[in-house]
């Protein structure tokens, strides 16, 4: 019996010595999409840390890796500054809906955290996982958020949040019922935040009335956090759905650390986050695979930094449970960075709202909050 | 001489309250912003518009009603003759005319003008983008 357990240590000491090699191991410079790694391996039951998955040292946005930032010429300060607040904070008890479409709702980085899908144009639950025929934005948007650190390819912002995905069927044309629908889906469900990389440029008047509603009765009349993505336009987002003012409107960076060239701009845009220009974001894709900073086609605009953001909300609401709407967006623009060239007046200026996130500065301002 | 002037006093508050429970607007409420019809559609079918910005939209041949005062209902419903085909939580309701193929941006720039207020939404039709 000693003997056995002897061996089983010395094995279980090899595999973890193999494991953390992982870690060190020099860039990879293959394009296009990954498979994960081999389901069957029996991993240690040892607490995982990012470090341990094996694209963690592509995620640029989320930290400075030095070898992955001197390759590509990356700004060392492009990433998101959360330094050790990823091991306090993870999203845990918080409800997030995604509203977006191709979701893969098996994929292996966010399966479990999934507690309801619906579909919003029969408000049925059913979402299946060949809905990815109409593309993998769902799956991307879900993974930065939520994926888990299971040593299978990246690490989600907030992997431990509670998931509510809500299929809309972006690319085409839809009907403000549809809309109405969809948000109505994620108050049922109870979400605390909502994520919408999408959106139309002209938001109706019904529309933006749902969404004021959901923002100010909210989360028991704390308000829902609704996010929206400002587009990949280069143009001004006009009346667009980022510019409600009770929405969060986010805008992207690049890997220089400045406004991307095509994020939509104007006086209602709130904030900014990584969403890349030539490197990408290093996300889930679906049927198990990722999609790379360095693909071909790399998941990059402003559809990829709102989910940072919403992922941020999430943090700040696992900190603080009993922040209100107004105190997140002001928490969020607070810690901000103020970068770029162009003056700030007020703290905001219409290129980059009140700056670029920086989440390690946005969570000790909402811990020391009392209300 | 008092019970006469009280008995006409409540006849007369029956009488208007008959004709009208809201109150009157002059004011015109401007819902839409100036939209073109583009295309030419078949009767009850979506008719395509485009906006000042050029945003080309559908409009449904249906419309919403948002309702901060749930007692004037059933009374747009009737004055209208509109039928509830869904009903939203707190107050916004999806609704049709009786009517067959209304000039529906007539109905509803007519609803907002007679209530003073933006009480009736178009249910719009366009084009959503991944970004």
């Amino acid at each position: 019996m000693k003997n056995i357990l002897k061996k089983v240590s010395i094995l279980s000491l090899i595999i973890l010595l193999l494991g953390c090699g992982n870690s060190s191991e020099p860039i990879t410079r293959s394009k296009g999409l990954i498979e994960s790694n081999d389901e069957n391996i029996n991993y240690i039951k040892t607490p995982i840390t990012e470090k341990q998955e094996p694209f963690y040292q592509e995620q640029w946005a989320l930290h400075y890796n030095k070898p992955f930032y001197d390759a590509y010429n990356i700004n060392k300060n492009s990433h998101i500054h959360i330094e050790d607040y990823n091991k306090k904070y993870t999203g845990k008890k918080i409800k997030i809906a995604i509203i977006d479409a191709g979701f893969d709702t098996n994929h292996i980085e966010f399966k479990k955290n999934i507690i309801k899908t619906y579909n919003s144009r029969d408000e049925s639950s059913t979402v299946k996982s060949d809905d990815i025929s109409v593309g993998y934005h769902g799956t991307a948007v879900t993974g930065i958020i939520a994926a888990n650190m299971n040593e299978k390819g990246v690490r989600g912002i907030a992997p431990d949040v509670e998931l509510i995905l809500i299929k809309l069927d972006l690319g085409g044309f839809l009907d403000d019922e549809d809309f109405l629908n969809a948000f109505n889906l994620a108050e049922r469900a109870g979400a605390d935040v909502i994520n919408c990389s999408w959106g139309t440029g002209d938001v109706s008047e019904i529309v933006k009335l749902k969404i004021n509603e959901l923002a100010s009765v909210g989360r028991e009349g704390k308000g829902t956090i609704i996010l929206f993505a400002a587009g990949n336009d280069g143009i001004e987002i006009g009346n667009d759905e980022s510019a409600i003012d009770n929405v969060i409107g986010v805008g992207s960076t690049d890997e220089e650390n400045l406004r991307s060239i095509y994020s939509n701009f104007g006086d209602k845009i709130d904030i900014l986050a990584p969403g890349g220009f030539e490197l990408g974001i290093t996300t889930t894709y679906p049927n198990n695979k990722y999609i790379r900073a360095e693909s071909a086609e790399p998941f990059v605009g402003t559809s990829a930094s709102t989910p940072i953001v919403a992922s941020l909300v999430c943090l700040l609401l696992e900190a603080n449970p009993n922040l209100t709407r107004d105190q997140v967006q002001s928490i969020i623009s607070l810690g901000a960075d103020k970068i770029g060239s162009v003056k700030y007046l007020g703290g905001k200026n219409a290129y980059y709202g009140s700056g670029k996130v920086n989440f390690s500065k946005s969570l000790k301002i909402a811990e020391t909050i009392s209300l | 001489m008092i019970k006469s002037l009280y008995i006409l006093f409540l006849s007369t508050t029956i009488l208007f309250s008959d004709i009208k429970y809201y109150q009157e607007s002059n004011e015109t409420i401007t819902t839409l912003t100036e939209i073109v019809l583009i295309q030419k559609s078949p009767p009850n079918a979506i008719r395509w518009y485009k906006n000042s910005k050029k945003t080309i939209l559908g409009l449904k041949n249906n419309f919403f009603l948002s309702l901060n005062e749930p007692e004037l209902k059933n009374i747009i419903l009737n004055d209208f003759d509109l039928i509830v085909i869904k009903e939203y939580k707190k107050n916004i309701f999806l609704v049709q005319s009786k009517q067959n193929d209304p000039n529906l941006l007539t109905l509803i720039n007519n609803i907002n003008t007679k209530i003073g207020k933006l009480i009736a939404h178009p249910n719009f039709y366009k084009k959503v983008i991944k970004r």
